[in-house]
């Protein structure tokens, strides 16, 4: 295919597989590395298939692929600026629910999603996925989180009802007073 | 290679973990080793979950953990449904009360103009004031140093926002803000809104509080203590003119009073009227209220206007009665401020100026400003924009006093006064309340300027570390035509008691001479928004009084205080003219060309004369009415009985006072018994009969 000046080329050395993917300069703009880096390549000839991003990080090309399929969809201007608010509350959008719903069916491949939005700074995405698992947390019991998460308990016993006293000022009894 | 979500790093782990609840972080430790070892002791999650929902607390060393601890406990102790039984609930008063005067504590504040707390003077004097120069403050708002409306004269603040909606349950404002003895009274004569619940007045040493109480008790005969049962019968509490009041302070009884001042004035228990609800509704309610003259607030009055209650012991002011040592120096009666604030903030209602923000925001709001250095300057050159000179003494002036402040006065007509303080026969014990006073008192709203006069190390009984601040100033009556108490210079002091509550005492000076003198302190603390609430009596603390409940609060800064002219109202006025634009903003938006009152300048030579015939007839709410309606001495002993008639006429407009005379009238022969010959019944013998504040349900 013919390399169109307004496509970056993108390739994950870290995945067995290393496909190349093409990126569009306006998905480009959801990723803060990627934004920073075009402005200051802005003359050289960045858009060129030889010219392909080398990317270093344990994430499988599925869920690269499915990242920037997130961007090239998501029309919304990114939000601009160094303070583009990198914690905050997130509600999803309905498109991005179906986001959610199709392409994130584990907690693997979510946590690839939150290495890889991670790194590559795109923070919307970032913050959705933050809130997804805030979301699979809230007020659910330890019993429940586990299966959530997926996680084994690996206490023993005596280490369990140790951890159960410390967080006891959540349920009942009395803290010992603080002083100013 | 691990893909679990546990192993991801800690920065994004933070980043997921800082948004769940507080109450989450108590079940994730148990969940797996791995998040118990991230989130035990990472005071920089706990920092993130705190600064969540409250505001950026001033001291950067906190333990979070056990802030956000505290907090989930007490959101557990105030919320409605929890199961724990009310009587278990209220046992944690003192808790609540530490965490609540915490959380304020730690609440958004404003830089003060003193030099102690600004750093930066690299841009001139007077930016202190502003907010900015202040590098200090760790608040990123700047903006919320500005007041959103002039008549806000206190910044948005998480803490408080936190408590007012914790408070919003109505279970929590009973289990925490009704335990004092003015609640409890009200408990065991069911009036309305506490008929239903038991009160614990029989035994002064159960009541819910804290155990220290009891080692208070002894001087009620209570031996051993405790909420066992005790050996010996406790010294009766109730006697045939009523109950007691306990000869010290109750620990419990003063730390709920302290929490409903810090609150506000009213619970929405006994007259419906919640704070913050809507203003006709509000209004309409209150004014039904007003009429109805129920409950709390007759007992409330009863307690403001005993001059028994006015000692030297008290220096007449809303203080405790002072240890036979007498060398602790003054601590703040809060039963006697909640008292107060009762009686004012219904007598305000009642005014209808509760629809004025500059009122609403501190007469009909939760938490409303009730935090030290809560105040937000504001002045017509800040406004716009112009820097001004700070003067010296104002900046050896801690407490901010150099400014306008809105002062409210409340009294009995001194007939009223008279008979309810010295009845004919009184043979009331002196710890038993008088019976509950229903009568019709006057409200001046009263505009004072003051300035700083001088600024002078703490003496004896002061705390330490503040100076005693001497201020001079004026101050007039917003009823002008009243009488010649229109206009009167003021005088007096502000300074830190050793506990460390904001004491003012001030001076009326009419033609030279003082007459009248007033002890208040300021609720929330040094520079709050919320203002002073305090008393008013004689100079010379005349036996036969008067006296009466006063609060005031400032509303804006002047530069030129010591010279410039000495009407007041153009400092008023802004606050007002800001209200309407405001009020008619939300009616509807065309209606500002009716009034207009932006295109008017405000500050213009004539707009005094204009403006207030014009626009601000509702301030010159006062007629002669309100202070003579009710002449008839019969009529001010009534019992609460005759008060509660006509629940359902509600919907009745607002301006016939005149069946509030009417209800009442068919009631007071009852009363009369009771409550005016006393003497009568003195050979009635048994402690069982009829108790002079008791009505019998």
């Amino acid at each position: 295919m013919a390399a169109q000046p307004d496509f970056l080329w993108i390739k994950n050395d870290m995945s067995p597989d290393g496909r190349v993917f093409r990126v569009s300069r306006q998905a480009a703009q959801h990723s803060t590395i990627l934004r920073a880096l075009i402005e200051d390549f802005e003359g050289i000839d960045l858009w060129k298939k030889e010219q392909c991003i080398p990317i270093k990080i344990h994430v499988s090309d599925q869920c690269l692929s499915d990242v920037l399929q997130w961007a090239e969809n998501t029309k919304t201007a990114p939000e601009k600026g160094e303070n583009a608010d990198n914690n905050k509350q997130v509600e999803l959008a309905a498109e991005d629910m179906h986001f959610f719903r199709e392409a994130i069916t584990t907690s693997e491949k979510l946590y690839e999603l939150l290495m890889l939005t991670d790194y590559l700074g795109i923070v919307p995405l970032y913050n959705m996925a933050c809130q997804v698992v805030v979301n699979m947390i809230m007020g659910k019991s330890a019993e429940q989180i586990r299966r959530m998460l997926g996680i084994s308990k690996d206490f023993t016993p005596e280490q369990e009802e140790a951890i159960r006293a410390e967080t006891a000022w959540a349920y009942d009894e009395e803290q010992p007073p603080l002083d100013r | 290679m691990a893909t679990h979500l546990t192993h991801l790093p800690p920065e994004i782990l933070h980043s997921i973990l800082s948004h769940v609840d507080p109450e989450d972080l108590s079940r994730l430790p148990l969940t797996c080793r791995l998040f118990n070892n991230f989130i035990k002791g990472n005071n920089l999650l706990w920092r993130a979950i705190y600064t969540n929902f409250l505001d950026e607390p001033p001291t950067k060393d906190l333990d979070f953990e056990q802030e956000v601890h505290d907090i989930v406990k007490l959101k557990r102790l105030c919320s409605p449904l929890d199961s724990t039984p009310d009587t278990e609930i209220q046992s944690h008063l003192p808790f609540v009360h530490r965490i609540v005067t915490r959380l304020l504590n730690h609440a958004i504040t404003v830089p003060s103009l003193t030099t102690s707390t600004s750093k930066s003077t690299s841009t001139g004097t007077g930016t202190g004031a502003r907010g900015d120069g202040d590098n200090n403050a760790p608040h990123p708002h700047r903006s919320s140093f500005f007041r959103s409306s002039r008549a806000r004269t206190f910044p948005v603040s998480g803490n408080a926002q936190f408590l007012t909606d914790l408070f919003d349950s109505t279970r929590a404002r009973r289990n925490f803000l009704t335990r004092s003895f003015l609640y409890e009274r009200a408990r065991a004569l069911a009036v309305a809104g506490f008929a239903d619940e038991p009160h614990q007045l029989d035994a002064y040493g159960d009541v819910s509080g804290s155990e220290t109480d009891t080692a208070a008790e002894g001087d009620d005969d209570v031996s051993g203590g405790g909420p066992r049962p005790r050996p010996r019968r406790p010294r009766r509490t109730r006697t045939r003119f009523g109950w007691r009041r306990p000869r010290r302070p109750r620990e419990a009884y003063q730390l709920s009073a302290k929490l409903h001042c810090l609150y506000g004035w009213g619970l929405g228990i006994e007259d419906g009227v919640r704070p913050g609800a809507t203003e006709g509704e509000a209004r309409r309610r209150a004014m039904y209220v007003a009429r109805q003259r129920a409950g709390v607030y007759a007992l409330a009055c009863a307690k403001v206007y005993d001059l028994r209650e006015y000692t030297a012991g008290n220096k007449w002011g809303p203080f405790l009665e002072e240890d036979e040592e007498g060398g602790g120096g003054v601590r703040v009666d809060w039963e006697k401020v909640e008292a107060i604030l009762v009686v004012l903030g219904a007598n305000i209602r009642s005014k209808g100026l509760e629809r004025f923000p500059i009122f609403w925001y501190f007469w009909g709001k939760p938490f409303a400003g009730s935090w030290r250095g809560s105040y937000i300057p504001w002045s017509k050159d800040r406004e716009q924009g112009k820097e001004s000179e700070v003067k010296e003494l104002d900046r050896m002036d801690p407490y901010g006093v150099a400014g306008s402040w809105l002062r409210v006065v409340s009294f009995l007509d001194f007939t009223d006064f008279f008979h309810f303080n010295f009845p004919i026969g009184d043979r009331l014990p002196r710890d038993v309340p008088r019976p509950p006073l229903d009568i019709a008192q006057a409200t001046r709203l009263i505009l004072m300027r003051i300035h700083v006069a001088k600024v002078e190390p703490a003496g004896p009984g002061d705390h330490p570390d503040y100076p005693v601040t001497h201020f001079r100033g004026f101050s007039r009556a917003l009823d002008g035509a009243w009488d010649e108490n229109a206009e009167a210079d003021i005088r007096g002091t502000v300074r830190v008691t050793p506990e460390g509550e904001i004491r003012w005492t001030s001076f009326s000076v009419f033609h030279g001479e003082e007459r009248w003198k007033s002890e208040g302190v300021q609720i929330g603390g040094i520079r709050s928004a919320r203002g002073v609430v305090g008393t008013w009596f004689d100079k010379d603390f005349n036996p036969q009084g008067p006296c009466g409940p006063t609060a005031f609060w400032k509303i804006s800064d002047r530069e030129d205080t010591a010279t410039g002219p000495r009407v007041l109202l153009e400092d008023l006025f802004p606050l007002i003219a800001d209200d309407m634009e405001d009020e008619l903003a939300d009616d509807d938006e065309d209606s500002g060309d009716e009034v207009n009152l932006q295109v008017l300048d405000p500050f213009g030579p004539d707009w005094t004369e204009y403006e207030l015939e014009d626009e601000l007839a509702g301030l010159y709410y006062f007629d002669d009415e309100d202070i003579f309606d009710v002449e008839d001495v019969e009529a001010e002993l009534e019992g609460i009985e005759g008060l509660h008639n006509g629940d359902d006429d509600e919907e009745e407009e607002e301006e016939d006072d005149d069946d509030y005379e009417d209800e009442n009238e068919d009631e007071d022969e009852d009363d009369d018994n009771d409550n005016n010959s006393d003497d009568e019944h003195d050979d009635a013998g048994e402690e069982d009969g009829p108790a002079a504040d008791l009505t019998h349900g």
